[in-house]
């Protein structure tokens, strides 16, 4: 179920932003860009820290909307320092992703290796 | 997300906290669709409106239909002018006065740069040079290249030496003709011309040529970077085109003196 809300829940919000006719202005897409890749960042952590049985639904929402409005904040501090500030944190939040990702990959893959295992034992016990 | 839920059980935590959790994973989720949202709508936005900067194929679309728009415009005026000069013709033959007037607008017209011109002249040939310029200072960076300048130079020194007509490359040079870069080309009557710039002048040769080798004059200045950059030819027969440009004035009225008498 919990899935299920969250993907429902993400899509409303984007179907409430995407297919209204109105002009988002341009000049603030990449701040928001940037604040995205930071939920989705923020997301995953908490998938994994699940999976480790880690997750804490405090640190996690403050940590979604802590991380958004920074990402956001230190776009808009690197442009007025002139340095691309944007692309530390692109690489880091995406560096990131990744890193989770590919762990909570291992451990869906063990998990299913250990279901394998155990239909085994079971086929031949019986 | 279902992994929540077994964390969220596995770790004691009461229902009631459970639904408030939901609550806000809800509320995170739909933010971070709204962002989401948000930035495909502007990269959408990006691309349709097609932003000059990262889009070059369509600015150089656009650049071949108004060529072709004012192409198309030079032609029309051409035709109109020649309608206009095949009218004039057409209307002195049947009485003595209007052969007096249609003589005076032909005058007119060929002072105007409105009629073809021939004569005995020179032709002036500048060119940018093949030359590099590593050693020029700072402030000539642009060392070896023709500029408006230049031209108008030369221009202007040709009329001063009593030049009767003069065309830059084809484009008759009348009152309001101005020679003016723009970027890395020279507009002669707000059409683009590239190097060699041929200046046709009609007028004594001799007077001419001396005027533009005067000590120090148009010719010292420019064939001192490069001799290859300037060229004085005699012609004893020019042809130089009719201005073709528009001729309507948008601002300027004539004020007519007032009749007197006999007319």
């Amino acid at each position: 179920m919990g899935w299920w809300l969250a993907l429902v829940a993400a899509y409303l919000g984007f179907a409430a932003t995407f297919y209204p006719a109105f002009d988002v202005d341009i000049r603030y897409s990449p701040y928001i860009a940037v604040a995205a890749l930071a939920g989705i960042d923020a997301l995953i952590g908490g998938l994994r820290a699940a999976q480790e049985g880690k997750f804490k639904s405090h640190v996690f929402v403050s940590g979604f909307l802590v991380n958004t409005l920074l990402a956001a904040f230190l776009v808009y501090l690197g442009e007025h320092l002139g340095q691309r500030l944007d692309t530390a944190a692109v690489v880091l939040l995406g560096g990131r992703i990744f890193v989770n990702l590919s762990i909570i990959r291992r451990e869906w893959m063990d998990r299913l290796d250990a279901a394998a295992e155990k239909r085994h034992a079971q086929s031949r016990a019986s | 997300m279902g992994l929540f839920v077994t964390s969220a059980s596995a770790s004691g935590q009461r229902s009631e906290v459970n639904r408030s959790w939901w609550v806000s994973l809800f509320v995170l989720c739909a933010i971070l669709g709204a962002l989401l949202g948000i930035s495909f709508k502007a990269q959408n936005q990006i691309r349709q409106k097609q932003l000059p900067s990262a889009n070059y194929e369509g600015l150089a679309d656009r650049y071949t239909i108004l060529k072709q728009h004012s192409d198309d415009s030079d032609r029309t005026i051409a035709a109109l002018q020649q309608q206009v000069s095949r009218l004039e013709r057409a209307v002195p033959n049947n009485n003595g006065r209007m052969a007096v007037i249609s003589q005076d607008l032909q005058h007119a017209n060929f002072l105007a740069g409105m009629t073809e011109v021939t004569g005995p002249g020179i032709i002036v040939t500048l060119n940018d040079s093949k030359k590099r310029f590593p050693n020029a200072p700072l402030g000539v960076q642009d060392a070896g290249i023709i500029h408006d300048s230049d031209i108008n130079g030369v221009i202007n020194e040709l009329k001063a030496a009593g030049a009767e007509a003069l065309s830059i490359n084809k484009q008759r040079v009348v009152g309001l003709t101005a020679a003016r870069c723009a970027g890395p080309t020279v507009y002669v009557n707000n059409i683009p011309q590239t190097p060699p710039y041929v200046i046709q002048a009609i007028g004594d040769a001799d007077t001419l040529s001396t005027a533009l080798k005067l000590p120090e004059g148009v010719y010292d200045t420019i064939s001192q970077m490069d001799p290859s950059m300037i060229k004085i030819d005699t012609s004893p027969k020019l042809l130089i085109p009719t201005y073709a440009g528009p001729t309507q004035p948008r601002f300027a009225k004539p004020v007519l003196a007032p009749v007197s008498g006999g007319g």
